[in-house]
């Protein structure tokens, strides 16, 4: 790919309107935010869609726009509700959880497991599980070494197996 | 390979992120261990349930929305733009306005910057500065003339002088007072930025009149500063006068005046604050402009092509120059001033100090004198003040459409 140039938002809308939208959605954990989320990350790159010179792939530069407004949204929830009150179980309660949406048993607890995750394991699982990208992909939407992203996709996937130890059952066969 | 180190690697083996090696270490291990071949199903079958939960799909109006929004934010740029092209115009505009009054002579922008911290001079320091640097030569000259004047009279006949000086006892005593006034007025304002001329006259009486003498010209010399001038009459002794003038650093100078009591009884005691800052920024600003003026003459002169126009600008340089000279030295001048400050002393020899003069009884007055002196000095500050404020009001309103423009660029940055 490399640095292809993209004249208009219909090109571009049409190759990356889903993926943005899932992304949000799977990292943020509702259909509002990953909305809001969505305009903020178009808006970016119509904004900056001159300045990209196409260091990284466009796909690649879409995601890491689209991963970064999230993490800053998440980041800003949490200092806002340190500061509004330190009660955990506040906390807890704003955990983003979706409206039961998986109608399939295993999907749900998968769902619920990953928002029990911190932000960037569940960013990472994303991104590697579900969404599919390769490690170097993945590598340069984080901006950070390979090295980095393999410790740390290892860990998520033993914080997420350890988070659905009760669930076990689900995950002893082969998927359905 | 053992169980902990397997187990350690299995959430990377699932979707081949080990190396060869380590990977087939891993497979041989799986081979013959059932607790991690579990383990290992466990993870995939997570990763695989990962991989259906998929993305969902946007809802229906999605694109509409993001079309929207993305076209909207353009708009609001392209409006943003326009606050910012506005906050430039108006920037520039400012600047020009402020640098052709400049050039014209007219100093009130630069006034406006360095007076804004004591408005209480800027109604007055207003004419053109020529007149107001020569204005201020005038002005000092009197003084100079005034103290010597003074001084002089008494030298030159003690007596009279000195009787003058008795019989106005309650003349000298509203002076001290106003001196008082004055010394609050002064120090109120800012003491390192301002430019200001000290200097004072004090008679004295003393019946050991080398002692004192002595005295009084040693302790300048102590305190770093130096007699400029003196004159010794010791034409009846008994009646020796001497009339000594003294430079002494600023900072110590109210020192040196209060020790004055040790060396005799002061007779009068006149003190006086030349304030020259205005004076002073007028002449700088005027040499600034004059350094440019010649700046500009020196480029000229290396272009002029005939030879008429090369006399032409090499006489308005040199005019420019003794110019910038003069004003070079008034400065200078004025610093000298400001760094040492004067004192004219007339020593009297007595036989015999008179007792003090009850002056018990003017304590009130001196009082009220200084309170009410104080009043009008703020008066007048606040006075100045207001004229300054209003004077300043077209600036105002000029900053004020160049803020409002940032602003509202700022905000639409902000929004988005």
């Amino acid at each position: 790919m490399g640095g292809e140039r993209v004249a208009d938002f219909e090109t571009l809308f049409d190759e990356y309107g889903d993926k943005v939208y899932g992304l949000a959605y799977r990292l943020m954990g509702n259909r509002d935010d990953a909305m809001d989320i969505s305009q903020e990350v178009f808006v970016k790159i119509f904004r900056n869609l001159k300045a990209f010179k196409g260091q990284s792939t466009l796909a690649t530069w879409v995601y890491r726009i689209t991963y970064n407004t999230c993490m800053d949204e998440l980041r800003r929830r949490k200092i806002k509700q340190v500061s509004i009150a330190d009660k955990s179980d506040l906390a807890d309660d704003n955990t983003p959880v979706e409206e039961i949406y998986e109608a399939d048993e295993r999907k749900e607890a998968v769902h619920n497991a990953l928002y029990k995750l911190d932000d960037d394991q569940r960013a990472i699982i994303v991104m590697r599980d579900i969404q599919g990208l390769s490690y170097e992909e993945i590598a340069e939407v984080l901006q950070c070494p390979l090295g980095t992203v393999k410790s740390r996709l290892s860990r998520a996937r033993l914080n997420l197996k350890e988070i659905l130890k009760d669930y076990m059952e689900l995950f002893n066969e082969a998927g359905v | 390979m053992d169980c902990d180190k397997v187990k350690e690697l299995l959430p990377l083996y699932i979707d081949g992120g080990l190396s060869d090696d380590e990977s087939k270490a891993v497979s041989e291990h799986l081979a013959d261990c059932p607790q991690c071949m579990a383990e290992y199903e466990q993870l995939k079958n997570i990763a695989a349930a990962c991989k259906d939960l998929g993305f969902p799909d946007p809802p229906s109006g999605y694109k509409q929305r993001m079309t929207a929004v993305v076209e909207e934010d353009a708009k609001k740029r392209r409006k943003g733009m326009f606050g910012a092209a506005a906050a430039v115009i108006a920037a520039a505009l400012l600047i020009f306005i402020s640098v052709s009054s400049i050039g014209d002579g007219n100093v009130a922008m630069d006034e406006t910057a360095s007076t804004a911290q004591y408005a209480g001079e800027i109604a007055e320091s207003q004419p053109p500065q020529n007149q107001a640097a020569s204005g201020s030569d005038v002005s000092t000259g009197d003084e100079w003339k005034a103290v010597s004047d003074a001084a002089g009279a008494s030298a030159e006949t003690p007596q009279s002088g000195y009787k003058a000086d008795q019989s106005a006892p309650t003349e000298e005593t509203t002076d001290t007072g106003e001196g008082t006034g004055q010394d609050l007025a002064i120090a109120s304002a800012d003491a390192q930025q301002r430019k200001i001329i000290k200097s004072a006259y004090l008679s004295l009486e003393t019946e050991n009149f080398d002692n004192t003498v002595n005295s009084i010209i040693g302790r300048a010399t102590a305190l770093g500063g130096y007699v400029s001038n003196s004159e010794y009459n010791n034409r009846s002794e008994g009646k020796r006068t001497a009339h000594i003038e003294v430079k002494v650093p600023q900072q110590s100078f109210e020192q040196y005046l209060s020790d004055m009591g040790g060396y005799g009884k002061v007779v009068e005691d006149r003190r006086s604050g030349q304030d020259v800052t205005a004076q002073y920024i007028d002449t700088e600003t005027r040499l600034k402009m004059l350094r440019i003026k010649e700046q500009k003459l020196m480029d000229l002169l290396s272009k002029a092509e005939t030879l008429q126009d090369m006399f032409t600008i090499q006489d308005q340089l040199t005019n420019t120059q003794i110019e910038i000279e003069r004003l070079t030295g008034d400065l200078k001048r004025w610093d000298d001033m400001v760094d040492y400050s004067t004192a004219v002393i007339d020593i009297y020899e007595v036989a015999e100090i008179e007792p003090e003069p009850e002056d018990n009884p003017n304590i009130w007055k001196r009082i009220g004198k200084a309170f009410v002196d104080s009043i009008n000095a703020i008066g007048r500050f606040f006075e100045g003040f207001i004229v300054f404020l209003f004077g300043a009001v077209p600036y105002l309103v000029l900053i004020g459409i160049v803020a409002w423009g940032v602003i509202t660029f700022i905000k639409n940055r902000m929004r988005t």
